[in-house]
């Protein structure tokens, strides 16, 4: 069944090009599920978080850890317990009247991962027994 | 006498203008002036700054006389970080006036600005 994994892919789409909201707008996409067999899960959820993060420069320096901390999140569940073959869901979400505005490190990289900043992101999950959970992800900017 | 006359605070996407009054004292010797809006981005508590924002003009200073005024603008773009303080995530934005001296040391002179959504 985990080798069977392999040829599966979960992924995020967002229905806006550009992948910029504000405050009060809904997020609406889908998460797709890639396969050539069934997948066996027990469950498909689909999350919205805000967070702060940090993860250094890989400079050939001291190495830190990459981190991240939790401001706010929302989670619906998408499929129960079932064996899926390739499709997709549908979900949205509403962002807060006070949503933080993303903080990006560098002028035209809303996608950066190096540095530190505030960031918004969808985050898909079939959670899979006895095997590797997947997972999506999918950035997004905050005006 | 180095003298900042700006707004303590501007909205991204929005101009952000203002005037530098320099004085003859600090002008002596003085081979370039740099006003600059720096972002600063924290993580933790920590020195290291992860922000590569910045806007700045330079001046030549060799024409002022006994006091150099430098208007200055920059165009603030609508992504640039907001003013914030996280639980461990700092953003903050600063005006920096540098007088760069032949042989001696820097003159400069700070200000605090908040950027707003």
């Amino acid at each position: 069944m985990v080798f069977g994994l392999f040829s599966s892919k979960l992924s995020v789409g967002l229905e806006k090009r550009g992948r910029e909201y504000f405050p009060g707008e809904l997020v609406k996409g889908h998460l797709k599920l890639s396969t050539l067999k069934e997948v066996k899960a027990r469950g498909v959820k689909v999350q919205i978080r805000c967070v702060e993060w940090m993860n250094p420069k890989k400079d050939g320096g001291k190495e830190e850890e990459g981190k991240e901390i939790l401001l706010w999140e929302k989670e619906k569940t998408l499929g129960k317990a079932h064996k899926y073959s390739a499709g997709e869901w549908k979900f949205e979400f509403a962002l807060p009247k006070n949503a933080l505005p993303s903080i990006i490190p560098e002028p035209c990289k809303k996608d950066a991962n190096e540095g530190a900043g505030l960031k918004w992101y969808i985050r898909g999950h079939m959670d899979i027994p006895n095997g590797i959970d997947m997972h999506a992800y999918k950035q997004f900017f905050v005006y | 006498m180095i003298k900042i006359n700006a707004p303590t605070s501007v909205s991204r996407g929005s101009e952000y203008k203002g005037v530098v009054e320099i004085g003859e004292r600090e002008l002596k010797g003085a081979r370039l002036v740099e006003v600059a809006l720096c972002n600063e981005i924290t993580y933790g508590g920590k020195e290291a700054n992860y922000s590569c924002w910045k806007m700045s003009k330079k001046f030549s200073p060799k024409d002022a006389r006994s006091l150099f005024q430098l208007p200055f603008d920059f165009r603030v773009e609508g992504e640039a970080p907001v003013t914030y303080k996280g639980k461990r995530l700092s953003s903050k934005w600063k005006l920096n006036v540098n007088v760069d001296v032949v042989g001696a040391g820097d003159r400069w002179r700070r200000m605090d600005v908040i950027m707003l959504r």
